[in-house]
């Protein structure tokens, strides 16, 4: 196995309200991995990805490409750690595209030009260039979906963290979505429910379930175990005739 | 859903889409300087209304989509003026036979001046996209809070108001129109109610967003405006004919003198 380059341990994490979201994870990535999340609703994928961005202050270890998490590096690695939230109009905040993908490289002290030629860099990878004059609300769905993706990439992170990338696409926006990303060398962590794309994509997969790693493997292996899926609130892949 | 997005004649291209915002905005300032400080009774030339008209006709704006607008916001000016009248009976001398009272006179001249500024606006709000409108304004020095505040407002109104068409759906569905008015208002305050909660953790999702990518409390933006001599000379001229019609009589009177 390659150097991790994302490293949790012992991660906890309880609202304000009370409510325990993270008991204890334990997860390692190497660098250049695709690695899938499931979980049912409420079992804490969603906040395991904001703790490891920093956004939620956590107990436990958080260490991206070596550097450790704390409320004082918190920046740094914002920086090393790029977060695609689930819905894109919460990502999309700037009146156009450009603005939008030039908000993260701008932020991190980039001159003009170099922050220019990210938006040109990521707004290719993820072919919209032709869209970058374009107010956000003006794009499809498919379209702000990538959008989000791009003004993360223009951050050039070491760790490309994504909550449910393929909710409300059609299948032919949800399929360019797939080759997209498998297309991509970043280190992923996908959380999500669409088990056919976790599949096409990542080779491994951990199970979250009530804030713990349940089960960490192979994705084949896990999604074929019906008694483990069934017994996380989740449904065996492929299923018998599909 | 489909909106009716307000910059919808903005994204056309003319030699007045093209202009930059900036030359765009102060020339529309000038115009309503000189508009709001016509005198009480004075009622705008025909000269005046060759800005807009020129903008209008130029940047490809539809004349029907104008009158429609300033229609929408005729009610609001039309409330202020109906009581003049009733408060100033000063006698007016329009020509040796005919006096009028002042109020109708001051009634006319808003009115007037209302439709021209519009018009202008209009023609700003449509020639140029809300994004550089926004950029321009920050480059004019308009405080920035004021300008993120409606950079924020631009993106997320069309947000809001998918959602609230989206609750109005979703009652209407389960309304046979049959239950009592008394029943009825209370769902649409608990829509207004659920708009406000679902705005409040809209705000707090793109802050979290924000803060993911870097946001240190400053939005910096890429700068793509560029001067050139077409938007010196439009503001010139612009200048110069403001300054014409309004003061123009008074170079009349020192040309005769």
């Amino acid at each position: 196995m390659s150097e991790p380059v994302l490293h949790v341990k012992e991660l906890h994490y309880t609202y304000s309200d009370g409510t325990c979201a993270l008991r204890g994870i334990d997860l390692t990535i190497a660098r250049g991995e695709k690695v899938g999340l499931v979980g049912g609703n409420g079992s804490g994928k969603s906040t395991l990805l904001m703790c490891i961005n920093g956004l939620f202050l956590s107990q436990g270890t958080v260490r991206v490409a070596g550097v450790e998490l704390t409320a004082g590096r918190a920046k740094e690695i914002r920086g090393r750690v790029g977060l695609v939230f689930q819905s894109a109009d919460d990502q999309l905040f700037m009146p156009t595209l450009a603005d939008d993908l030039a908000f993260g490289p701008i932020n991190l002290g980039l001159s003009e030009t170099q922050a220019q030629q990210r938006v040109a860099e990521s707004a290719e990878q993820m072919g919209l260039t032709e869209l970058l004059g374009r107010a956000p609300h003006h794009l499809s769905m498919g379209q702000k979906r990538n959008a989000a993706i791009a003004s993360v990439l223009a951050l050039r992170p070491e760790i490309l963290l994504m909550d449910e990338p393929s909710s409300s696409l059609d299948p032919r926006s949800r399929r360019r979505l797939i080759t997209v990303l498998a297309s991509l060398n970043t280190t992923m962590l996908i959380a999500s429910h669409d088990l056919a794309m976790v599949a096409a994509l990542c080779p491994r997969v951990a199970v979250i379930d009530d804030g713990r790693i349940v089960a960490n493997g192979s994705t084949a292996d896990i999604f074929r175990n019906a008694v483990l899926m069934e017994k996380h609130g989740l449904e065996a892949w492929p299923q018998d005739g599909s | 859903m489909h909106h009716h997005y307000i910059d919808r004649f903005a994204y056309q291209d003319s030699p007045i889409h093209r202009l930059d915002p900036r030359a765009k905005i102060l020339a529309v300032l000038a115009y309503s300087i000189v508009l709001i400080s016509l005198p009480r009774y004075v009622v705008p030339s025909p000269w005046y209304a060759v800005f807009p008209f020129v903008l209008l006709m130029w940047g490809g704006i539809p004349l029907k989509f104008v009158a429609k607008h300033t229609l929408i916001v005729s009610p609001f000016i039309v409330c202020v003026v109906a009581f003049v009248p009733m408060f100033d009976s000063t006698p007016m001398r329009l020509t040796d036979t005919i006096i009028v009272q002042g109020g109708w006179l001051a009634v006319v001249s808003i009115l007037a001046r209302f439709v021209l500024g519009m018009a202008a606006l209009i023609a700003l709000a449509s020639t140029t996209r809300f994004p550089e409108l926004l950029k321009a304004l920050e480059r004019l020095r308009v405080p920035s809070l004021l300008v993120t505040q409606l950079r924020f407002l631009y993106r997320y109104l069309f947000l809001l108001l998918d959602q609230a068409m989206h609750l109005r759906q979703a009652r209407l569905v389960r309304d046979a129109g049959r239950g009592p008015t008394r029943w009825r208002w209370r769902a649409g305050t608990g829509q207004i109610g659920v708009l406000f909660i679902r705005t409040l953790e809209q705000a707090e999702r793109t802050h979290l967003a924000m803060i993911a990518r870097g946001y240190d409390g400053t939005i910096h933006l890429l700068k793509p405006l560029r001067w050139s001599n077409r938007d010196s000379v439009f503001l010139l001229v612009t200048f110069v004919y403001v300054v014409f019609i309004r003061w123009g009589y008074l170079l009349e009177a020192l040309i005769r003198v």
